[in-house]
């Protein structure tokens, strides 16, 4: 066969008397050559040897070669576009090499528009496998099976004597079969069973091969559209789901070092040249060029609220407690009302203006009148500039009445021609008189010099602050849903009830059946015992503590939420706080230490200000400890000991029950068994109400309805009361302290450690940290609290339990959704997939039908040549 | 040129294209319209479903490298209808907030999907225009192809065969131009090198070259080349901008409805929301650092992958004629 690449050195005639001459030594050699084959007669045209060969690979040899052949493409790109050579081979591989490019590009501008680092790196990531999947699709459900069955690999690819690289069976009606060896061809004709009296078996053979490469090729792109977005995304889903914790370790690890000092202070620095503070401080400039030039600029005030809010939503994400956005106003008012006080109010030159000639007490008059005009609408206005028509408007109406004397007015006072042009002169006497220029300049400078010495600093390190709550939040919020999942399975629902589950919409569905499966754990009639359902519990919670926070390799330094969020408060708290001591020092006179602005800033960042993070940071521990709350008052149903306990508590505090006794009278009725049926499971059920569904306000409205508090105490006091199980009561004492103690001071809401500190105290003092007794007498120890005193704080410690973390019914509920949701995914998806990969598999057994396969004639005993060394 | 008329009759009466019935029954050059590759597309996709793909899956020798190279643009439109499937299919089964949240990643996936696509096309169509722009050499000039199929199966017992039609394009193999279809449109013009002829004058030769192909196809080829490199890389860069773009929440933000559309105010709005969704996104995209870039970077790659491709068409050399001056006796040296 000719090979189809010629080369023109083949051709020396041509080559002589050609036109083009590039290197004259290499050329001359030529010459030389072709005048001795001329003498030597020997100038007969001939075709190249053939230098095409199957590639017979490892897979690490391949590995190799697909990176060099990568960088041969960008070689190629190179010579293409210098050039402009290049054969159709390479032309469609530097297409795939666009491809790819393509495809980093767009995985760089996703991940640039997630937030956080792990969808950024998901971004990353289902690129790959969207590529992986695209070339492993065929190699496993189309090539390996071909490979088993017939003993050949339809991509076997091969070079051809140009060098480029292609599959065999690319081109149906273009096989070069001459770089195959007889014995491959008859090895590959035994595995396919072809009869062996057959004449030309080998040319069948590959007849039947040629068949199946296509048949093949054909399989691959009618499957590879749905195969490969269906296989990612299953596998993106595994993936996301195994990376999610350790990505989130990954982050603590990074906050915690962005949380030491010198690191903060660089990303400060990193801020304060961010685009929101250019914009901001472009914005700043104009109004503060406005100011000089004496003009008061449009929503001034409303302007300078967002300029000098330290917390506004670009500034500072979700650090700010609502208490805060309130006073943040009235502190900016203030800054504002500061740099106007003692500026010369300049109404009585206007006075002259408009009142010509008139008598310096008359003049003193007119003055008076607008400059009250004035102060009347800028208190309707609650401060800031008002608008000077309105304020004209009502000082000329108001002089009218004061100056008319029997009916007539004063000459310099228009009559109803002039007046459109007074009022014209007084609306501009306002604009220009209400602060002079002089005193607009100064408290320009005034403004100026406090937004740059004081709020763009303490803007920069909330800026900071925020976006490492946020941070902190999402690393939590992978946390909390981890555990969240677990909680879940306590419950061992089905997966017909999860879809149920998912099904429900009102809180009182959910809250049925989320208690009803809790009483049946309870009354021992769950697939598992109550005691191991408690241990499961138990292990969760261990698991919270062991896995909250995480170690920073090479150090083997231990970094939790908690302490990475302190750190970061303490951070953003000691800046605050550095910029606040320096209030007053240089002549700052509008925002002194005295100031509401000034006394924020020497304080740092409230205690207040710091529950948002550490409430996602307890409530992980706090939503097992609520699923321990539900279990114990289920526990308590089942046992009759809730029912007699609040019998008891209203029998001492001497009010009735809500429950009802059969037959004995209340209001002038006699209770019938049904009725008192009824109220029993009523009270029940606001009983589970409180302890799943956190919902407090019907119960309120029930037990606390006419100023009644003795009911609403007799009623909480039954729910919160410890089990007689001890295995519960002993587990869920627990729950109580924590929920007690994390909310008995606001400023240590967050210090769930009180009981940590003292179960280390205990552990150091060689007593048993696991004995709850001990430790509560440590914490009365180390910080002079008792458990009463937990319960006596601002809000009886049932109440703050409905404020730590989430109803345990919502916590239940959001993870079957998710549980059902992902599941209604899989199946239809996952089943599709499963479907798609049947079909290819099995479609493949019916391949390999040569079409005229009657023409190949069998081998008779006339015969005197036969083909291949198996014919006989 | 004489016609065989039982060959005329074999022809597939399916095609989207009328040509010229004298030259029904062999390859050449077609008249290009606006719709020209719309329906060749259209054409192609047809006969991939209907034809090339049961043809391939049955084994036949006749499948050739185009049918497979036209079949490949099933899995693109396979795969792009999934990938909006998967993240669209589901949605309503979830129920409340969540098929909300779904509804809008879906719609994100969705337009991402489509503005690769879309992306993809603008980017390699800009080059192609560029260069035909500055060159006169249109990448895309269509030929139909005609090709009289091997007998087979039960066709092979009567001696009967198939007549197929391809459309191809006259630069799509750099290696192997058809030149010999814009060899035969010339002669069917009367000039075999009127488009030679035509070339060289845009390469900046005043007067007819003795032998115009022998001078412009290497330059041509080289056009070929060089752009289809370009197309490579701008093509690519524009459809990751398609896609960044329906990322953007301003994309999907503009098909939002705070009341539930009838199908009618649907349709009515979709045009002017598509526009806004692209404006606002666009205008998104430039304001981040990398999406600036990408603008960048792709309007670049295509301005400049365009003047690459087009800077050594120009005739190099101030043009020489020889002239032989017949008065002039035969000398021998």
């Amino acid at each position: 066969m000719l090979n189809n690449n010629f080369n023109q050195n083949s051709f020396p005639m041509f080559q002589n008397f050609g036109l083009q001459k590039t290197n004259p030594q290499q050329d001359n050699q030529q010459d030389r050559k072709v005048f001795e084959r001329f003498l030597a007669k020997d100038n007969k045209v001939t075709p190249d040897t053939p230098r095409g060969h199957l590639i017979k690979e490892t897979l690490s040899e391949e590995f190799v070669s697909t990176l060099k052949d990568n960088a041969k493409d960008v070689k190629n790109l190179g010579v293409a576009l210098k050039d402009g050579k290049g054969t159709d081979t390479q032309l469609g591989r530097l297409n795939d090499l666009g491809m790819k490019i393509g495809g980093g590009v767009i995985a760089g501008a996703l991940m640039g528009h997630r937030a956080t680092t792990n969808k950024k790196l998901m971004e990353g990531i289902g690129f790959a496998t969207f590529f992986s999947m695209m070339s492993l699709w065929p190699k496993v459900a189309i090539d390996a099976p071909t490979k088993l069955l017939r003993g050949f690999n339809p991509h076997q690819k091969y070079q051809d004597s140009n060098g480029d690289k292609k599959p065999f069976f690319l081109d149906n009606q273009y096989l070069s079969w001459d770089m195959w060896s007889k014995d491959e061809i008859e090895k590959i004709g035994d595995k396919m069973n072809v009869p062996k009296d057959i004449k030309d078996r080998d040319e069948y053979t590959k007849e039947k091969m040629r068949t199946i490469a296509l048949q093949d090729n054909t399989l691959w792109m009618a499957t590879a559209g749905l195969a490969t977005p269906l296989l990612t995304s299953l596998a993106c889903n595994r993936i996301e789901e195994g990376m999610r914790i350790p990505l989130a370790h990954q982050g603590l690890r990074g906050l915690a070092s962005q949380a030491q000092p010198e690191n903060t202070e660089k990303l400060v620095q990193e801020a304060l040249n961010s685009s929101v503070f250019e914009a901001n401080d472009k914005k700043f400039a104009g109004i503060i060029q406005s100011l000089r030039n004496g003009v008061e600029p449009k929503n001034f005030t409303e302007d300078m609220r967002f300029l000098f809010n330290i917390t506004h939503p670009d500034i500072a994400p979700s650090v700010v407690s609502s208490k805060y956005t309130e006073t943040s106003t009235e502190m900016i008012d203030e800054i504002i009302s500061n740099a106007r006080k003692g500026k010369e109010l300049d109404f009585t030159q206007l006075a002259r203006t408009i009142a010509k000639g008139e008598s310096d007490a008359n003049i003193a008059k007119i003055a008076g009148i607008i400059e009250d005009s004035y102060k009347e609408a800028q208190a309707a206005l609650k401060g800031g500039a008002p608008d000077p028509k309105k304020v004209a408007g009502s000082a000329m109406r108001e002089m009218g009445q004061q100056f008319k004397v029997n009916g007539q007015l004063p000459a310099w006072f228009p009559d109803s021609k002039g007046k459109k042009a007074f009022m014209e002169t007084m609306e501009q006497g306002i604009q220009t008189s209400s602060l002079s220029k002089k005193g607009y300049a100064e408290m320009a400078d005034q403004l100026e010099q406090a937004y740059k010495g004081v709020i763009r600093p303490a803007q920069a390190r909330m800026s900071v602050y925020g976006n490492q709550t946020v941070q902190l939040n999402n690393i939590a919020g992978e946390k909390y849903n981890l555990f969240a999942r677990e909680v879940l399975r306590c419950f061992d629902f089905s997966d017909d009830e999860i879809t149920k589950l998912n099904q429900l919409q009102t809180t009182e569905e959910k809250i049925g059946m989320v208690t009803e499966r809790a009483a049946k754990i309870a009354r021992g009639e769950g697939k598992k015992p109550l005691s191991e359902v408690l241990s499961s519990l138990t292990a969760v919670r261990d698991k919270v503590e062991s896995t909250s926070s995480s170690i920073i390799p090479g150090r083997g330094e231990k970094v939790t939420i908690a302490g990475v969020f302190d750190a970061m408060t303490d951070n953003a708290s000691k800046g605050l706080q550095t910029i606040g001591k320096t209030l007053g020092m240089d002549g700052q006179s509008i925002i002194t230490p005295e100031t509401k602005l000034g006394r924020f800033l020497s304080q740092g960042v409230t205690d207040a200000d710091k529950g948002q993070v550490r409430q996602a940071v307890s409530s992980i521990e706090a939503m097992v400890s609520r699923t321990f709350a539900m279990f114990e008052l289920e526990s308590r149903i089942a046992d009759g000991s809730l029912l007699s306990d609040y019998q008891e508590n209203c029998r001492k505090r001497g009010i009735p029950s809500v429950v009802l006794q059969e037959g004995v009278e209340r209001d002038g009725v006699v209770a019938t068994k049904e009725a008192a049926e009824t109220s029993l499971q009523k009270f029940y059920h606001d009983c589970r109400f409180v302890t799943a569904g956190s919902s407090y306000s019907d119960v309120m409205n029930k037990y606390h309805g006419g100023g009644n508090k003795e009911s609403y105490i007799a009623f909480l006091d039954a729910v919160f009361a410890d089990s007689s199980n001890p295995d519960i009561s002993q587990l869920n004492r627990r729950t109580k302290v924590i929920a007690a103690i994390t909310n008995f001071d606001p400023n240590d809401a967050l210090k769930i450690n009180y009981f940590d500190e003292a179960k280390k105290a205990v552990k150091n003092a060689g007593g048993d940290e696991k004995d709850d007794k001990q430790v509560l007498t440590k914490v009365k120890e180390l910080f002079g609290l008792t458990s009463s005193d937990f319960q006596q704080g601002a809000k009886s410690s049932s109440t703050q339990f409905a404020e730590l973390g989430e109803a345990t019914v919502e916590t239940i509920k959001k993870q079957a959704d998710q549980l059902a949701n992902d599941r209604k995914w899989m199946k239809f998806f996952g089943g599709a997939t499963a479907v798609l990969v049947g079909a290819t598999l099995i479609s493949q057994l019916f391949f390999g039908k040569v079409k005229d396969a009657d023409k190949y004639q069998r081998i008779s005993q006339q015969d005197t040549f036969v083909s291949g060394k198996n014919g006989k | 040129m004489q016609i065989d008329n039982s060959k005329l009759d074999n022809i597939p009466k399916n095609s989207y294209l009328i040509v010229q019935n004298n030259n029904d029954n062999e390859d050449h050059i077609i008249e290009k319209h606006v719709t020209t590759g719309a329906r060749v597309a259209a054409d192609q996709l047809t006969k991939d479903v209907f034809t090339y793909i049961p043809k391939g899956m049955s084994g036949s020798k006749n499948s050739n490298f185009y049918e497979f190279l036209s079949i490949g643009m099933v899995p693109y439109l396979v795969g792009s209808a999934t990938l909006i499937g998967i993240t669209n299919l589901m949605n309503k089964q979830f129920g409340g907030k969540n098929t909300f949240f779904a509804n809008k990643n879906g719609l994100k996936m969705g337009a991402g999907v489509l503005m690769y696509a879309a992306g993809k096309w603008l980017g390699q169509k800009a080059v192609n225009k560029g260069v035909e722009a500055k060159t006169g050499i249109d990448l895309d000039m269509p030929y139909k192809k005609v090709i009289h199929e091997l007998p087979e199966g039960k066709n092979a017992a009567n001696n009967e065969a198939k007549t197929a039609v391809e459309f191809h394009k006259v630069y799509e193999s750099a290696t192997f131009p058809r030149w010999d279809l814009i060899n035969k449109q010339g002669e069917q013009n009367g000039n075999r090198y009127e488009y030679y002829d035509k070339m060289a004058k845009r390469m900046g030769y005043k007067e007819d070259l003795n032998a115009p192909d022998q001078v412009v196809q290497p330059k041509i080829r080289e056009v070929v080349v060089k752009s289809n490199a370009a197309r490579s890389l701008s093509g690519y860069l524009w459809a990751a901008i398609g896609v960044a773009m329906a990322a953007q929440d301003s994309f999907a933000d503009a098909f939002n409805y705070n009341h539930k559309p009838t199908v009618g105010q649907r349709l009515k709005n979709l045009p002017g929301q598509i526009c806004d969704g692209l404006k606002n996104s666009a205008k998104d995209l430039a304001k981040t650092k990398f999406g600036k870039g990408m603008l960048i970077a792709a309007a670049t790659t295509t301005a400049l992958g365009i003047w690459n491709a087009t800077r050594s068409f120009k005739a190099d050399k101030p043009e020489t004629k020889s002239t032989v001056d017949y008065k002039e006796k035969f000398m021998e040296f």
